[in-house]
């Protein structure tokens, strides 16, 4: 088990994509320990500003810094792959490799990070233990639950020692009975990351039960910010 | 762009007459050679025939070709599907153009080709033989390499459509958790593709096993070096005509066990 | 995950039509080329198909695009314009399949057997007499068969397809064929056993293979060829080619190929005769133009044309 990460992480992200739809200027920054929530309606770019900080989106304009490392900036000519920006990503299908069970793919995640096999097995033991899989850990991704997924796939994504964990729409494939114990979990979980945690979600009170801080997105724009719950004082119902 | 057609449903009306009536006459076309072939099988010489040295030297030579046709394809078809199906370039077309031509090429034209180019006197042939000593034609090598020419672009084709079928959400998954590039192709791309693989190779083979004209025009006849099974059944129809058919029969039987084999996969599926 | 469908979808509708559009112009011009450029010994003859039949070429695969190459290439020879017999006009149109080394010599043949009857026409078919033995036994509308050796007639004999006798109408000797400027400098049928040297020779069953062997195993000399051919016109195209140094072909097929192969005499002491027989075929549709054609393969008008091409006469 590790300590989790100690280092004082800070997200800066301004990011600018011009889509032909869509023209997204977006600027947020975040502390460790902070859980910042994007909401707004399908379309609004909350998505694309997660895939640029994750590296999977090259932005037009702008500077993604996260700690002391621009990531991305292109008027400098700066692009860090994704694999060497400590991120971590829980994609809203989750994306578990279907030919590796729930510990090989924490396992990967592990190796990918220099592990040898014996430790990376291990750890991700303990990381599934952690998240109360230890009974799935030799089954295949198709045979479990999406809470139980949604979990493999977070571990997956700690394993790595991220800097910033980002989620996309994570309870959108929990079906309704089951939401609010996993949002619960969901909530114990991230308060125990350390590092700066950018969530997603088109549901208001996903992101009031989850962030601390919100930013509300229409068009490609940040139309608010502030505390997580004061977000429910706005009265424009954003869908 | 075509759209993949919805769940497939069992009609429960009957079809058209006219469509029974030509489907009839379609799998007849295939059906009633095949059963000629049984019928005109010398059963009561075909052991003898099929124990023949000569026979079993065609066959072994059939099988070593084809199968390291498959692997040469395979090794180098593999990554070229990847970066004809992933990666953007100017010539990309261009390139699988080329790719696909020996499936729509005469077999014939395609060894003449590679004797223009790797035969002795070819282009690049006679650095081969005046640096290495290396002479394709007349050799299991040209006949390896014949076979790959024409079957290797089956499996490029085949690996290609599995890749543009796949939209790299897996891959994009990988590279945050940092693994490399090779290791994302291997761990992660690879393995996803592990039955379109399959089939790919089988298809390759089947290819490979029944190559005869860029064989005999490329490597030549000659038994036990390039004499492969379908070389050796056009000599035997015109010299011994019983053991050309049980020769064709084996051929039949091995490609309808992969045929069989590969029912699931060879059909449009959503 | 579907193989064939995937591919058929993504890549169908660009890449297979620009492909398929590609390879067609191609052939096309090709083909156009072909047709364009007539050499003079086959002007007359080409000229002549057009308004009849085309000159179909059956045979088997890589003989028929090398039979077709023979003609095409061949520099030499214009067919002498021919008056020929006192018998009236034959009429209606035959198919003469024809070993492989008469395609020069029986295109002009025919040709002048046409302008002698002018309502008939022939269809000639070129490849090794083993292959058309077995398209004949396999019920190829043929109706006259000339062949490159007695063996094979005898086959269609034994099974009653040849009516009456074979008429033998020409001789043939062997010779070794060499690349152009013999650079192996292959001088006698010893030097054909030499590792260095590539040889090629005709499979069992086709004439000049058997021949091949004949002589070979006369003088008792061993050669390991590379490569087993199908006819002669696939012998001599890859040594023309230069992928193969030498083979054992007849004295015509390096007469009509003198810009691309050499030969070397074989010693008549160490050499075999090749003996052609022709014959009408027994499934003939028109057995008087059938008989006709034997006819006048053996008259004096024929056998000129066969002597130009340095074919032996019967006797």
């Amino acid at each position: 088990m590790t300590e989790g990460p100690t280092r004082q992480s800070v997200l800066d992200a301004h990011v600018v994509i011009a889509y032909p739809r869509v023209h997204i200027d977006v600027h947020l920054t975040a502390r460790s320990g902070e859980i910042v929530g994007l909401v707004g309606p399908n379309g609004s770019g909350k998505t694309t500003v997660l895939r640029a900080i994750a590296g999977l989106a090259p932005i037009d304009a702008g500077r993604i810094t996260i700690g002391q490392t621009v990531v991305d900036e292109p008027n400098a000519a700066v692009l860090v792959s994704p694999q060497d920006r400590h991120v971590g990503v829980v994609f809203q299908d989750y994306r578990l490799f279907g030919h590796l069970t729930a510990l090989e793919n924490v396992a990967f995640a592990l190796r990918c990070r220099g592990r040898n096999r014996v430790t990376a097995r291990a750890e991700s033991m303990q990381w599934l233990e952690r998240f109360d899989l230890a009974d799935h850990a030799h089954h295949r991704p198709t045979t479990l639950s999406g809470g139980q997924a949604q979990r493999v796939a977070l571990a997956r994504a700690l394993a790595t020692d991220p800097a910033v964990l980002l989620l996309d729409e994570p309870l959108a494939a929990i079906d309704p009975q089951s939401r609010g114990e996993i949002r619960d979990d969901l909530a114990r979980y991230l308060d125990d990351f350390a590092g700066v945690t950018v969530l997603v979600s088109h549901h208001h009170d996903d992101i009031v039960a989850l962030a601390s801080t919100a930013f509300a997105l229409d068009a490609g724009r940040v139309t608010w910010s502030g505390p997580a719950s004061n977000l429910v004082l706005q009265s424009a119902r954003m869908k | 762009m075509k759209t993949m057609t919805p769940t497939r449903r069992r009609p429960k009306a009957r079809p058209p007459v006219a469509v029974l009536v030509l489907a009839t006459l379609g799998g007849a076309l295939f059906a009633v050679p095949l059963v000629a072939m049984l019928i005109r099988t010398p059963w009561r010489s075909a052991w003898s025939i099929v124990t023949e040295p000569e026979l079993r030297t065609a066959l072994r030579l059939s099988l070593v070709c084809s199968l390291s046709a498959t692997a040469i394809s395979f090794v180098l078809g593999v990554p070229l599907a990847w970066v004809q199906a992933r990666l953007d370039f100017p010539g990309r077309a261009l390139l699988r153009a080329i790719t696909t031509l020996p499936v729509v090429l005469p077999p014939v034209v395609g060894g003449l080709a590679l004797l223009l180019a790797v035969g002795r006197n070819g282009i690049l042939g006679r650095y081969l033989f005046d640096w290495f000593g290396v002479r394709l034609p007349f050799s299991t090598a040209g006949a390896i390499v014949a076979e790959t020419f024409v079957s290797m672009p089956f499996l490029v084709l085949s690996v290609e459509g599995a890749l543009l079928g796949a939209d790299g959400r897996f891959e994009e998954a990988a590279a945050t958790l940092g693994a490399s590039r090779w290791t994302i192709f291997t761990r992660v791309t690879l393995p996803a593709l592990r039955p379109a693989l399959i089939a790919a190779c089988v298809l390759c083979w089947a290819r490979a096993l029944g190559e005869f004209g860029a064989t005999i025009t490329f490597a030549g006849n000659f038994p036990g070096t390039t004499q492969t099974v379908p070389l050796s059944v056009y000599q035997a129809f015109e010299t011994n005509p019983p053991a050309a058919i049980v020769l064709s029969l084996l051929l039949v039987a091995v490609s309808l066990v992969i045929l069989v084999t590969l029912r699931h996969r060879l059909v449009v599926r959503t | 995950m579907s193989v064939i469908g995937h591919w058929q979808e993504r890549l169908g509708e660009g890449t297979i039509v620009k492909v398929c559009r590609w390879t067609t112009s191609i052939v096309l011009a090709l083909v156009a080329l072909t047709i364009l450029t007539p050499t003079p010994g086959v002007a007359k003859a080409k000229a002549k198909e057009s308004t009849t039949k085309p000159r179909s070429t059956i045979g088997a695969k890589t003989s028929t695009t090398t039979t077709n190459n023979n003609t095409a290439l061949r520099a030499t020879t214009s067919a002498a314009p021919v008056t020929t017999t006192t018998s009236p006009s034959l009429t209606g149109s035959i198919n003469v399949s024809a070993a492989a080394s008469l395609t020069a010599s029986f295109t002009d043949i025919a040709s002048a057997f046409e302008k002698a009857n002018l309502k008939a026409s022939v269809t000639l078919n070129f490849a090794g007499s083993s292959t058309l033995v077995t398209q004949i036994q396999n019920g190829a509308p043929a109706d006259v068969f000339a062949s490159a050796d007695i063996a094979n007639m005898d086959k269609l004999r034994a099974v009653k397809l040849v009516i009456g006798t074979p008429a033998t109408f020409a001789r043939n000797r062997p010779m070794i064929v060499v690349r152009r400027g013999n650079p192996l400098q292959v001088e006698t049928l010893a030097d054909l056993g030499k590792p260095e040297v590539f040889v090629a020779l005709g499979a069992p069953g086709v004439p000049v293979g058997d021949y091949a062997r004949q002589i070979l195993a006369k003088a008792g000399i061993e050669v390991k060829p590379k490569t087993l051919e199908p006819s002669v016109s696939a012998i001599v195209n890859k040594v023309a080619l230069r992928e193969i140094d030498a083979g054992i072909v007849y004295v015509t097929d390096v007469a009509i190929d003198e810009y691309r192969v050499d030969g070397v005499a074989i010693p008549d002491d160490q050499n075999v005769i090749a003996t052609y027989p022709i014959a009408a075929l027994s499934n003939t549709k028109n057995n008087v133009t059938a008989a006709g054609f034997v006819s006048f393969v053996q008259s004096p008008a024929a056998q000129a044309i066969l002597a130009k091409y340095k074919f032996l006469p019967p006797k």
